[in-house]
């Protein structure tokens, strides 16, 4: 199996990891992304972005359906991401797949909201 | 999209609309979770209103039409006095975010992937949320002028009281795992390791965390403004309160954009002036003990004090004759003055003025200072200076009577041994810490002021500079520290002798 290095997360109240499978690089959340977890998040997506292309995956799913909190900060960081991928040639782009929980609120206008960023691209599945 | 205007127009349109855009997203950040400021709050949508007739002028319709959206927005946030929603927050925070790659968008990339009426739709849906939700709290109230209640702080801006109240709570989970044994305190172990290192991150942030991050746009601004500058963060690894890293934040946003923009002359000039064509930008950040020193320095073209003296006699606040003979650290200070600061000085100033009424402002809700130190054509360096509650202190530390088990006394207090027959009393039995039966074959006396104890002991004193990882209250007895990499049952020996009187009375 293919060597993933993207280090596992677990800082302040947000743990996170990462697993490749089926041509598709999976990222899993879970707790809550506030102030404190920002850098370690720029980091995982900042490892993602540089993994996805190394491996040529065509998709990440990040299941966020663990995460019970994203504070605007964080969202930032998720923003900085798709806009990197945007920025990329056409055949380099991958698509991106959020795995949400629709019990909970918080999640479901801030997805649509950042799925507007890159229509194309993003994909919010329940 | 933008038709027959110039590209450098529109070069110049993207590089301050991407500048406005910081400056709208650094004063939202401040505004929604400090306290109220109504000027900070007109000059955010003064800059949003600039920023959409600049669009519609170049012809970003885009632009334009996002702007509107946002400014309905923030209409809203400024009559509730930025007391908003995580969810509002947060569709701001991304409308702002939306704007930028607009701006950003390279010319000739497809829009194709951009939802602009979709991201529209949820601006209006959240707005329509927060004004429904506005008149379901003024029906309760009765009220219809009663502002919102405030946002319940998040989980990393607990208060002093609560982060001592948190610290307590832990304390007694190492004491615990001092009377315990085995499996059981291998758990106590873990939990004490895992809420003290929460703690640590709670009461503070890694600046270089914080202001690191405009390292990359002050970069960016600088090439798009066509000056060559070396930017350098050098932050080690200080770490400060989320508070202060807030207004640190703030200080480098203002400070660093104003010397690129307006400090830091072009190639051309610089080579003209005898200087390197290539200009140095340095923000700097030491701690010492109960102080945090932050740095920017420039080596552009320093202030006009000609510039100063002409604004000041015609704003009315210096004579022409106190202006003439003002010392050059009065005219400097002139620049921190509210208004002093406006677009029509810039030029003549440097720019020093934009924002340092704001900066002056951020620093001294800290109880710190800021000061300019300038050349004229040599370069200016702003400091701000800021009290750090020391996570560091002084102690006594000596081994206790239990062999592994160290303990301190702050350095207030005069440790020294005791040779006389006095009764002793052992601090771990005051802390009900079982105690080792053969060792403490030491006294020593703790005296501060007139206040003496005797307590058994397991080795003398030694001078320690320790650290607090997990505070307490100065009403509690006792504090765990570090020293040296190893912990130390911190005494607060008033507190601990005062509870045991109690007890025993």
């Amino acid at each position: 199996m293919t060597d993933l290095r993207i280090d596992s997360v677990a800082v302040a109240e947000l743990s996170a990891d990462a697993t490749l499978a089926d041509d598709a690089i999976r990222v899993r959340m879970r707790g809550t992304a506030d102030i404190p977890a920002r850098a370690a998040l720029d980091q995982l997506l900042a490892q993602l972005h540089a993994e996805t292309r190394r491996l040529a995956v065509k998709t990440v799913i990040v299941d966020l359906t663990q995460l019970e909190f994203m504070n605007s900060s964080c969202f930032k960081s998720f923003v900085t991401w798709i806009e990197l991928v945007q920025n990329l040639e056409p055949q380099d782009q991958y698509r991106i797949q959020f795995l949400s929980d629709p019990n909970m609120h918080w999640q479901r206008r801030s997805l649509r909201a950042l799925s507007c960023f890159a229509a194309d691209l993003i994909t919010v599945e329940s | 999209l933008v038709g027959a205007v110039p590209e450098a127009i529109i070069a110049r349109f993207r590089s301050v609309g991407l500048e406005r855009l910081e400056q709208i997203e650094s004063i939202w950040l401040t505004i929604t979770q400090g306290p109220a400021n109504v000027e900070a709050g007109a000059e955010l949508l003064r800059l949003l209103h600039t920023l959409k007739g600049d669009a519609r002028i170049v012809g970003f319709v885009d632009v334009h039409f996002l702007c509107h959206k946002l400014e309905g927005l923030c209409a809203y946030a400024h009559r509730q006095g930025y007391r908003v929603t995580e969810d509002f927050d947060l569709i701001v925070t991304m409308g702002v975010r939306f704007l930028a790659m607009l701006l950003r968008k390279k010319a000739g990339r497809s829009l194709g992937g951009i939802d602009l009426p979709g991201f529209a739709r949820q601006i209006d849906e959240a707005l329509l949320d927060a004004q429904l939700a506005d008149h379901l709290v003024e029906d309760r109230r009765g009220s219809p002028t009663a502002p919102l209640p405030p946002r319940a702080p998040s989980i990393d801006r607990l208060s002093e009281a609560t982060l001592h109240r948190l610290g307590a709570a832990a304390t007694s989970v190492y004491l615990e795992r001092l009377c315990s044994e085995d499996r059981r305190a291998t758990r106590l172990a873990h939990a004490w390791n895992e809420l003290s290192s929460q703690l640590e991150s709670l009461a503070s942030v890694p600046l270089r965390g914080r202001v690191g991050r405009h390292a990359g746009a002050v970069t960016q601004l600088a090439r798009d403004l066509g000056r060559e500058v070396d930017v350098s963060f050098e932050l080690g690894d200080v770490r400060v309160s989320d508070e202060t890293a807030q207004a640190l934040d703030l200080v480098v946003l203002h400070c660093t954009r104003n010397a690129v923009d307006h400090g830091i002359e072009e190639p051309l000039a610089r080579t003209a002036a005898g200087k390197h064509p290539r200009a140095t930008l340095r923000v700097q950040a030491t701690r010492s003990r109960d102080r945090i020193e932050l740095s920017i320095s420039d080596d552009g073209r320093g202030v006009d004090r000609e510039a100063i003296r002409r604004r000041a006699v015609d704003r009315g606040l210096m004579s022409e004759a106190r202006a003439h003979g003002a010392a050059d650290d009065e005219l400097l200070t002139l620049l921190f003055a509210p208004d002093f600061s406006t677009r029509e000085i810039v030029g003549a100033v440097s720019g020093r003025g934009v924002g340092l009424d704001a900066v002056k402002t951020a620093v001294g809700e800290l109880g710190g200072d800021v000061r300019i130190v300038s050349e004229r054509g040599a370069g200016t360096t702003i400091v701000v200076d800021v009290p750090h509650r020391g996570s560091q202190v002084e102690a006594q530390v000596f081994e206790s009577s239990r062999k592994g088990i160290l303990l301190g006394v702050p350095a207030d207090w005069t440790v020294v041994r005791h040779h006389g027959p006095e009764p002793w009393v052992d601090p771990l039995e005051l802390l009900d810490v079982p105690t080792a039966h053969d060792a403490g074959a030491l006294v020593l006396s703790l005296r501060r002021g007139n206040e003496v104890h005797l307590v058994r002991a397991g080795g003398a004193p030694r001078s320690r500079t320790v650290e607090r990882r997990c505070p307490t209250d100065e009403s509690e007895p006792v504090e765990i520290v570090s020293a040296q990499g190893s912990d130390v049952l911190l005494l607060r020996p008033e507190v601990l002798f005062a509870l045991e009187a109690a007890a025993g009375s």
